[in-house]
């Protein structure tokens, strides 16, 4: 729409100068001519679709037309694009040029009013052109086509952020629907059957008691982590720092972990590194880095703890010998029920552990990171500040 | 007793033992898949009665599991799904699928479903029409073959189940439910989209313009009514 916008007004108006240059075929004759310029310049602005539209319109109004000086005022924004250091043209002239949408000037340099239709919004100060009037209304009238084009490309691109927001909530809906309810149709299955029809063998009844049990705790599980995760979404964390060794930290992190091979863990942590923690939640968070790393990587392949002080912060990672992680999964494994493409045929878990552990990484004001391991595998890493600011 | 193979698709293990536990101990025989891929293996090599389909999988997921069971089998399908808009039901139908089953549901349901779904309707026996024939369409219902200007449609065995009650009850209007609880089973009534979807889909094989349908025909508000004397209007 704004582009056949544009190539219509530039037709209009390369039309209109052509009139004009017939009339004056004199002064057309000088280089460049005018018509040239201003088809030149609607290409290029045409031709960008950076978000700095405008700015790089203007600085092309200067480069095309050959100015010592260009200016544009956005009224809206209250902002100048280009540049009026050494110039005679202040802020306040191009600001009253936009309030009384009239023209001013001397002959070294121009204001002239940049309209949409009969709504001005800004003014554009150019100083050194040897264009007649005409053509810098002409250079104006693009600029507020251009000026438009952005301003409905940012409103499209607005309208793409939420409607990718209202789809990226539904996933999540959906995420959190499948994994409650998938224990809870195993559950239902075998309790309809126990209550409707009596096994046949006591062979067959524990085996649904005993799916109905290990269903029952995965859905605690999930449960238990929604609330955990909603609890870390609302930041109403508070924190109960305490001076805490990391080394027992981890170990009692490794402690959680639904692993039955504590031995695979190596820690390379020094005793004395103590950090200011919640240790409750800085351990709930270690313990899902570390369920992750158990999931994703092959069973009993070394997983390996370590720790640090740098500068200010200590720096805590668990790097596994697992597929890796995509390089443009890399930011979004920390999304809320996000499942990595690498991960084996099913992981089990509802995809809400590193969610939960960036919550409670940054409620300490550190930072989590996730990167591929030279080798081969995945390192989890984060820092914690030494020295937090107490609120 | 119950003596049919079913066949369970769906990618989360504990799902599969509830089902192959309950279903085996009342008789049925299990195979499972955990794909849409193993599922498509399985009925390749394995005689089956009725495939369970999960429709949240990896791979090559639920709904195209279907519309490639349905392309390449004649055997009824159930989709068992935690999704329950209309919308999903719609597209699973349109899929292939015979019937839809939200979870979490309970076994007695689901078995209700099976027999409904394994059991071939009255219309299916010898009783009913034998031969419907036009200058452009054919159908046999003894040989289960339908031409359309000599070309060989096929029909899945739902669709041919609920053509061959329209056709045995020609230009008559036959209400929705009455249409569901036949073909479908006695616990049937509600479920007027798959109706829709199933008409729809007998359109396009047997009508010669689809959008102008002239032998199945809507009975607004009442159901549907299969036309042997074209209607002027």
């Amino acid at each position: 729409m704004v582009a056949l916008f544009v190539f219509l007004a530039t037709a209009a108006i390369v039309s209109e100068l052509s009139a004009q240059a017939k009339r004056r075929t004199e002064e057309a004759v000088t280089g460049r001519n005018e018509i040239g310029r201003l088809y030149e310049l609607s290409r290029a602005m045409l031709m960008d679709e950076a978000r700095d539209a405008v700015r790089v319109s203007v600085t092309k109004t200067g480069q095309i037309l050959q100015l010592r000086h260009v200016a544009f005022y956005d009224a809206a924004a209250n902002q100048i694009y280009g540049s009026l250091d050494d110039s005679k043209i202040s802020q306040a002239d191009l600001v009253r040029v936009a309030e009384t949408g009239e023209r001013s000037g001397d002959g070294d340099y121009s204001i002239v009013p940049v309209r949409l239709g009969a709504h001005v919004v800004g003014s554009l100060a150019l100083q050194g052109a040897r264009v007649s009037p005409t053509v810098e209304d002409s250079v104006a009238s693009l600029l507020a086509i251009n000026y438009e084009r952005v301003r409905a490309l940012d409103r499209a691109a607005a309208a793409e952020v939420a409607r990718r927001n209202e789809e990226f909530k539904s996933s999540l809906l959906d995420g959190l629907a499948h994994d409650l309810k998938t224990p809870l149709t195993a559950i239902r299955t075998c309790v309809t059957h126990l209550i409707t029809a009596p096994p046949r063998t006591e062979e067959v009844r524990q085996e649904l008691l005993s799916i109905i049990d290990q269903e029952s705790v995965r859905l605690q599980q999930s449960i238990t982590e929604a609330i955990e995760l909603a609890r870390v979404e609302s930041r109403q964390l508070r924190l109960n720092r305490e001076l805490t060794p990391i080394a027992l930290v981890a170990s009692s992190a490794v402690g959680e972990t639904r692993d039955e091979n504590p031995a695979r863990y190596s820690f390379e942590i020094p005793p004395e590194l103590q950090i200011p923690v919640d240790a409750d939640l800085i351990r709930r968070a270690l313990m899902q880095i570390l369920e992750n790393a158990r999931k994703y990587a092959p069973p009993d392949s070394p997983i390996v703890i370590q720790a640090r002080a740098e500068d200010s912060q200590a720096i805590v990672s668990v790097a596994d010998r697992g597929p890796g992680i995509s390089p443009d999964e890399l930011e979004r494994v920390f999304e809320k029920f996000y499942r990595g493409r690498r991960s084996p045929a099913k992981v089990e878990g509802t995809g809400m552990g590193l969610a939960i552990a960036k919550g409670i990484i940054e409620a300490h004001g550190g930072k989590i990171h996730a990167e591929n391991r030279p080798g081969g595998g995945a390192v989890i890493s984060f820092s914690l500040p030494l020295h937090p600011k107490t609120t | 007793m119950n003596t049919a193979i079913i066949l369970v698709v769906d990618d989360e293990p504990q799902l599969r033992r509830a089902m192959r536990a309950t279903l085996t101990d009342l008789g049925y025989s299990v195979v499972e898949a955990k794909t849409g891929e193993e599922a498509l293996e399985v009925l390749r090599h394995t005689t089956t009665d009725l495939v369970l389909l999960d429709l949240n999988m990896p791979g090559i997921g639920g709904l195209e599991t279907c519309r490639a069971i349905r392309e390449n089998f004649d055997i009824p399908i159930i989709v068992l799904s935690v999704r329950n808009t209309e919308r999903d039901k719609v597209d699973a139908l349109d899929a292939g699928a015979d019937d839809y089953v939200t979870k979490p549901y309970g076994i007695q349901e689901l078995l209700a479903r099976i027999r409904a779904a394994i059991r071939r309707t009255p219309a299916s026996g010898e009783a009913g029409p034998h031969i419907f024939s036009t200058p452009e369409l054919e159908i046999n219902f003894d040989a289960r073959r339908v031409t359309l200007n000599a070309n060989t449609v096929r029909l899945t065995p739902k669709e041919f189940d609920l053509l061959k009650f329209l056709v045995g009850h020609p230009d008559k209007p036959i209400p929705h439910r009455k249409l569901l609880q036949t073909v479908w089973g006695p616990d049937y009534g509600d479920e007027v989209e798959y109706l829709r979807v199933f008409i729809n889909q007998l359109r396009k094989k047997i009508e010669p313009v689809p959008s102008k349908p002239k032998y199945l025909l809507t009975e607004p508000w009442v159901g549907y009514r299969f036309a042997t004397q074209q209607d002027v209007r």
